[in-house]
């Protein structure tokens, strides 16, 4: 019996894809990025990922920011995601579902180029010598995250897998490939610790189980980071191989 | 050329306490056939949590089942997880003493370190030190029975003076071998004289530059023969379906490997979560995505796997030997995705027409 996904693509919170979608990849933007994985309910995992996506074994909920610095070509801002770890065939893959973004611009430009939602929030990611906070804020508080005792470790030790996030193409739902391309110049790890996570915000009212049990792993790096334009989409109704097709051919 | 098996005890969701008796029952019988068909292993997987991929949680019983249930066949106890959290040195080296004695010295004894995170932080393992666990266990489990009184002050355990009961049948230690999958791996193997028991799929152009470079090191390595006897064995992994029609032997062989690989893709591989220079690699996700990648013009058979006819599988090995490989550790079913008597099929036909033509001796009982 397969481990797949079991959740259908709701299209009111999947973002449009369309002619508006970006042609090229972003300029190199310096930034901060935390990550932070945390062990979740693997049932929970199941039901919010589509059936062409399937779940590990534990389950994973990977929260991540950046804090892009103000040199960079947009100025500075700030993004929270948070997803889960799953498999598309046999691909490692990040399942966005839920994300935040601090400046209104930047999220407007994000959905309609990239079909990528996102809510306006107030993002805070604040280092201090023993641990980095990250907390957001949207009427209250719906993130409150840290990465503990950070040390530093070679930059070669961190890992990004490529996200995916819920999109419609051509009337249709669909899930993107959201590809960012990292240079690490500097790399810190540390013990992940989630205190506040509003399930309702990040699964946009999905569920209220999301949560975070046990901790595995976070990294805090600098790094270059560039955003590729979208150029695979998932059928995502099919179950244990994932169906991979252009986006040029789907929107032309 | 030899030839094995590699029982994962894999067992479909929803695993019914029917349905693992059922996988456990046939993987004593497969050994059983293996052994009257001359086969030179069967191996016993150790895994711990990875459901559906393998129920293989207490090797040391099953092989210890197989100690009585077969003759000839050499009982593989691999690869134990040279973890503390997970096995106490001194428990390793006591099982696999007594399992010898029960097998007349026929064990084997395969380690490793495990590469997921659903079986380590199962146990809160600490990743960045099981490289390190590993190749202490690797030095003092020997000397442990080679030794009147064994102590050990260490870094990843310490043990004060004891007497280490029983001792095996095979002195100084029955072969010892290491699971390879992370390149470097290797090297670790030779720099200490262990067997190669190669646990993923690759093609023959990457294991050939490997494997030179394992014998290299091999070629200059000093033991202490007090302590140590030397294994300088390459065994590689592969699929097993032998059948007369090609076409089918592919379908039927391209759905044991999709199989496997689906159920391998459930498990958290450390890498891919765990912030560790430790573990360098996604172990064996890189593969299963270059079979993706050949999947349409081969049904998803792996480059290199032993499925098709006889002659096909003849070939296959032969290029496989060509490269240095000593031995091949078959997986005939998975998840009992094959029916139980279609798999034995399989192995006999390749004991009739297959083993006799590269491996001179071999007792074939067709029908067997």
């Amino acid at each position: 019996m397969p481990l797949d996904g079991l959740n259908q693509i709701d299209r009111s919170r999947a973002g449009q894809l369309g002619q508006a979608v970006a042609r090229r990849p972003t300029a190199s933007m310096p930034a901060t990025v935390l990550q932070l994985a945390m062990e979740a309910p693997i049932e929970l995992c199941r039901e919010l990922l589509p059936p062409a996506l399937h779940p590990l074994t534990p389950g994973v909920l990977v929260i991540m920011a950046y804090e892009v610095a103000a040199t960079a070509e947009r100025g500075s801002f700030r993004t929270v995601e948070v997803g889960i770890q799953c498999r598309a065939g046999a691909r490692a893959r990040r399942y966005v579902l839920g994300a935040a973004i601090d400046d209104p611009t930047v999220a407007a430009d994000m959905e309609s180029r990239w079909g990528y939602r996102s809510t306006v929030a107030d993002i805070k990611l604040q280092r201090r010598y023993e641990r980095i906070d990250l907390t957001v804020e949207s009427g209250r508080t719906v993130l409150q995250a840290s990465l503990l005792a950070p040390m530093p470790v070679t930059p070669s030790a961190v890992l990004y897998v490529g996200g995916l996030r819920p999109v419609i193409a051509a009337g249709q739902p669909w899930i993107a490939q959201f590809e960012r391309v990292f240079e690490i110049s500097r790399a810190d790890r540390g013990r992940p610790a989630v205190t506040e996570l509003d399930s309702g915000f990040w699964t946009d009212g999905e569920t209220d189980g999301l949560k975070a049990t046990e901790p595995i792993s976070g990294s805090f790096t600098r790094a270059d980071v560039t955003l590729n334009p979208t150029r695979f989409l998932i059928e995502p109704g099919r179950s244990r191989a994932a169906d991979t097709r252009r986006l040029a051919d789907v929107i032309g | 050329m030899k030839f094995g098996l590699f029982l994962e005890l894999s067992v479909s969701r929803p695993a019914t306490p029917e349905a693992e008796a059922r996988v456990f029952r046939h993987s004593v019988q497969d050994a059983v056939l293996a052994d009257k068909l001359g086969f030179d292993h069967v191996w016993v997987v150790e895994h711990h949590f990875l459901a559906e991929y393998s129920h293989s949680g207490a090797p040391e019983v099953l092989l210890g089942a197989l100690a009585t249930a077969t003759k000839q066949i050499r009982l593989g106890h691999g690869v134990v997880v040279c973890v503390p959290e997970i096995n106490h040195p001194v428990r390793v080296a006591e099982r696999i003493a007594v399992l010898d004695i029960l097998s007349d010295g026929r064990v084997d004894f395969g380690t490793g370190r495990s590469s997921t995170w659903t079986e380590l932080g199962g146990f809160y393992g600490d990743p960045d030190t099981t490289k390190q666990s590993w190749s202490e266990y690797v030095e003092t489990i020997p000397r442990m029975w080679n030794s009147p009184l064994f102590s050990h002050q260490g870094v990843t355990f310490s043990i004060p003076e004891r007497q280490i009961l029983p001792r095996p049948i095979q002195l100084p230690h029955p072969p010892m071998w290491v699971a390879v999958s992370s390149p470097g791996t290797e090297i670790d193997a030779a720099e200490r004289g262990l067997g190669w028991l190669g646990v993923n799929f690759s093609g023959y152009d990457a294991l050939a530059v490997r494997i030179e470079k394992y014998r290299a090191i091999q070629a200059e390595l000093e033991l202490d023969p007090a302590f140590r006897r030397q294994n300088n064995t390459v065994y590689t992994v592969n699929f097993l379906y032998c059948h007369e029609d090609a076409d089918y032997a592919a379908e039927r062989g391209g759905r044991l490997a999709t199989e496997f690989q689906y159920l391998a893709d459930q498990n958290l591989h450390t890498r891919e979560v765990v912030v560790t220079p430790a573990y360098p690699t996604l172990g064996g996700i890189p593969t299963i995505a270059q079979r993706d990648a050949g999947s349409e013009k081969s049904k998803g058979v792996p480059e290199g796997a032993c499925v098709g006819t006889p002659d096909q599988i003849v070939e296959t090995i032969e290029r496989w030997q060509s490269i240095g490989v000593d031995g091949i550790n078959f997986i005939i079913n998975s998840a009992e995705c094959l029916d139980a008597e279609e798999a034995r099929r399989s192995i006999n036909l390749f004991a009739e027409k297959v083993a006799p033509r590269l491996k001179p001796g071999v007792v074939t009982l067709a029908g067997a």
